[in-house]
Parts: C-alpha cells; structure tokens; sequence
C-alpha cells in the first residue's frame, strides 16, 4: 500500500513540477493509473477476491486507450503549432 | 528471500519513478518508466496476481511505452524548449509542496496509521471506520469477516487449485457477470482507434 501510495504522489508530482514537457505529463498520468491499479491488486489479493483484478484488467484497457488518444491529441498540437512546449500565461 | 526480493523490486519502482520525473530527456524517462512498469510486474508476479502481472508487460511495455518513444523520436523534438531553467522550475515548487503535503495529510486523516501495520490490518481498519460511520457497524474482528461480508453476493469467486485456476476464474467472471463492461471496454478501445485518425487526418 505504501508503495502504491509513494508511486502516486510521484506521478502528482511529476504532473505539476513540470511547466512545458506535455510529454512528461502524459507519462505522469501513466504513473498515477499504475500506481491506482496496483492498489486495488493489492487490496483485492489480501481479500482473496476476483473482481479487484477483472477490475485492474478494465483500467488496463482504459489507459491504453487513454495513452493512445494522448499521443494522438499531442502529435496534432505538434502539427499545429510547430512545438510541444506549452506556455500556460 | 521473497520479502527480500519484494522490498528489493518496490525500491527500484520507487527509485525508477522519482528518475522518471527528473530527467531532462524524454528518451532517458520513458526508458525509466519501462523500469518502473517491469518492477511492479515483477513484484505483482511474485506476490502471486501472476496473470495481470504478465499483461503489465505485455501491455506497458509492449505497446504504451513504445508508442510514446514511437512520437518521442517521431517528433524531433528540441530539448532546449522543453526544459524550465531557473526561475521557471523553482516557480512550480511551493504548488507542488502544497499538493503534496495535502495529500499526505488526507492520507493520514482518513487512514488509519499506516506504518508497521500489516496490510490487512490497514484494510481492515478502513472498512471498519467507513461501516461504522455510514453503517453503525463495527463487528469486524478479523479479515475473513470482511470477506465473508463481501462474499454475500453468491459469486463463486474464490480459486483454490481444486476449483480451477486463477486465470480460468478471470476469464469465468469477465465472459459471465462482467460481460457488459468487456463489451463497453472494446467501445473505448475502438474510439482510441477512430480518434487518432480523425485527429490526424487531412483536411484539405
């Protein structure tokens, strides 16, 4: 729990300390979707109960559909824009 | 030795997380984010969830971060804009204290202590405080309580080697009780298809 825990404040972290990687910031929500999914394994292993993994499966599959629209959304911004560097003034 | 090896596997994951957020290259941090996905596997794998585990590799480490050094290289990216210098990253530091002290202090607040306690214990604590503020129930002694609560709903959920084994039991509750939210996680992964090409096409 701990673990998962420390892993999710990385990833809050890493989400706000960084002012224009848009890149770290997605690799931040991937962090925090780890560290969420680990904790329901966990939970749901010491209760010795099925549904916290068919759960961990569903937000596998969440965060790779969300990784993907992301990389998308990021590639046209690319296109738009010339950069990645995001200035939020 | 296991305990070892877990202790072992989590300061990695740790140590792999905090390089991933502080390196300059995006190269070297999707390269530590690999790190931390193959040590949480690995760790999940040997504390026994084997199946989910190996789909963290195969998942992660096979398609996720390999499309995000995919765009990475794809991109040519300067790294001289991307990185704050100076003024510009000390300016992001009290936000981010203030984040992280609040949520330790909600941590603290809603767990209970945390430290030297096992993690069953830990659950249990926090069921207990919920049903009793919510329920008025507090006659949970022991885990098996919880899970026999839990276990009201007559789903065959436990796996043992007799009945069969873990992945058959993923797969027995994904096809059967779960079968609505397989069908509407297929929706979602074929809008992550559609998306990035109605993103990226053309429209001259």
């Amino acid at each position: 729990m701990n673990l998962s825990l420390i892993l999710f404040l990385i990833g809050v972290l890493g989400f706000v300390l960084n002012r224009k990687n848009i890149i770290l910031m997605l690799i931040s929500i991937e962090i925090m979707l780890l560290a969420i999914t680990f904790l329901i394994l966990i939970a749901s292993f010491n209760f010795d109960d099925i549904l916290g993994q068919i759960y961990a499966t569903y937000i596998i599959s969440i965060a790779g559909a969300e990784s993907a629209i992301g990389l998308g959304i990021l590639v046209a911004f690319y296109r738009l824009r010339g950069s990645v560097a995001i200035e939020f003034k | 030795m296991n305990n070892f090896l877990l202790d072992f596997l989590a300061l990695g994951a740790i140590v792999s997380g905090i390089l991933v957020i502080t390196s300059k290259n995006p190269v070297i941090s999707v390269l530590f984010l690999i790190s931390v996905f193959v040590n949480v596997a690995g760790y999940l794998v040997l504390l026994g969830v084997g199946f989910i585990g190996i789909s963290y590799i195969v998942v992660y480490v096979g398609a996720v971060t390999v499309l995000f050094l995919f765009v990475i290289m794809m991109l040519n990216l300067q790294l001289a804009e991307l990185n704050a210098v100076g003024s510009e990253y000390t300016q992001n530091l009290p936000l981010g204290a203030i984040l992280g002290s609040v949520f330790l202090f909600e941590l603290t607040s809603v767990l209970p202590p945390v430290l030297g306690q096992s993690f069953s214990q830990v659950m249990l604590g926090v069921l207990t405080t919920i049903h009793s503020n919510l329920l008025g129930k507090t006659d949970y002694n022991n885990v098996n309580d919880v899970h026999l609560a839990f276990q009201s709903l007559n789903i065959d959920t436990a796996f043992t080697s007799t009945s069969g084994l873990q992945i058959q039991s993923i797969g027995a509750m994904l096809y059967t009780h779960a079968a609505i939210w397989l069908i509407l996680a297929g929706v979602i992964l074929l809008l992550a298809m559609i998306s990035p090409i109605v993103l990226s096409m053309n429209r001259k």
